[in-house]
């Protein structure tokens, strides 16, 4: 890739990034907490992925979250 | 587990407000972050408070809490309380001169139907700063590319809580000095 292609996919990239930052930023507080709620599912996805390939195991306190969100009292 | 959950989370804090077992109370953390900037993954709610009766054990000042969470059926997981799925962590703040200004000071924030009390950007920066792992130098970082914070008052704090020299050490870690410069 050439240094100019390759200055202008990082500077589309964080363009984009600005993008979405700020998309996530005019989320009223209730849109928020809905995102970050996703945005912890697909962390745990990841991360049982990474397990069942071998990888390290899922993190003590992610299974303590992944615990907690079966347990609703 | 989801937003719906979370409001009764917020019923339960001021439940325990107003059994006059917490004085005052502010949610911080990463939780604060995500509801001032952007959603920042996190595992728990952290929540700040002042107990109502003071008291100088850290174990006593949680007991109260622990029993009224048991009476309502709510169970542990080592120092969290799941609160209707979410796991909430206690932090009694009156020790600590930040800490306590961060919950006095704290924006009300509308949460859906409730209001709630979470600790202002500045104070979070301030705090992160206090702890300084490295996770709170990316949440500093944060807030600083979405130029949200309000950097008279910012300096204010830190320089009342002792922190500017820390700021200056650490600064490179959570501040683009291209971005300071443009």
């Amino acid at each position: 890739m050439s240094n100019k292609l390759q200055t202008e996919v990082v500077e589309d990239l964080k363009r984009r990034k600005k993008v979405s930052r700020s998309y996530l930023r005019s989320l009223s507080p209730l849109e928020k907490i809905e995102k970050l709620v996703q945005l912890q599912e697909q962390y745990y996805q990841i991360l049982e992925i990474r397990e069942q390939n071998g990888g390290g195991p899922i993190p003590e306190k992610w299974q303590k979250w992944n615990r907690a969100r079966f347990q609703d009292a | 587990m989801n937003t719906a959950s979370f409001e009764k989370v917020i019923d339960v804090l001021n439940a325990i407000q107003t059994a006059n077992i917490i004085e005052k109370f502010a949610i911080g953390g990463a939780f604060a972050a995500t509801l001032h900037n952007e959603p920042i993954s996190t595992i728990d709610l952290d929540i700040f408070f002042f107990l109502k009766e003071k008291s100088d054990s850290p174990i006593l000042s949680l007991s109260k809490i622990y029993s009224f969470a048991t009476e309502k059926g709510f169970t542990f997981d080592h120092e969290f309380i799941n609160i209707h799925g979410w796991l909430v962590q206690f932090v009694e703040a009156s020790h600590n001169d930040l800490w306590k200004e961060s919950i006095e000071n704290a924006d009300i924030i509308k949460i859906g139907n409730f209001e709630v009390s979470v600790i202002g950007r500045e104070h979070l920066v301030a705090m992160w700063l206090f702890a300084g792992r490295v996770k709170d130098f990316e949440k500093i970082a944060r807030f600083w590319e979405a130029e949200i914070l309000d950097e008279t008052k910012l300096f204010d704090i830190l320089l009342r809580h002792g922190l500017i020299s820390k700021w200056n050490k650490e600064k490179q870690r959570f501040i683009d000095e291209q971005q300071v410069t443009d």
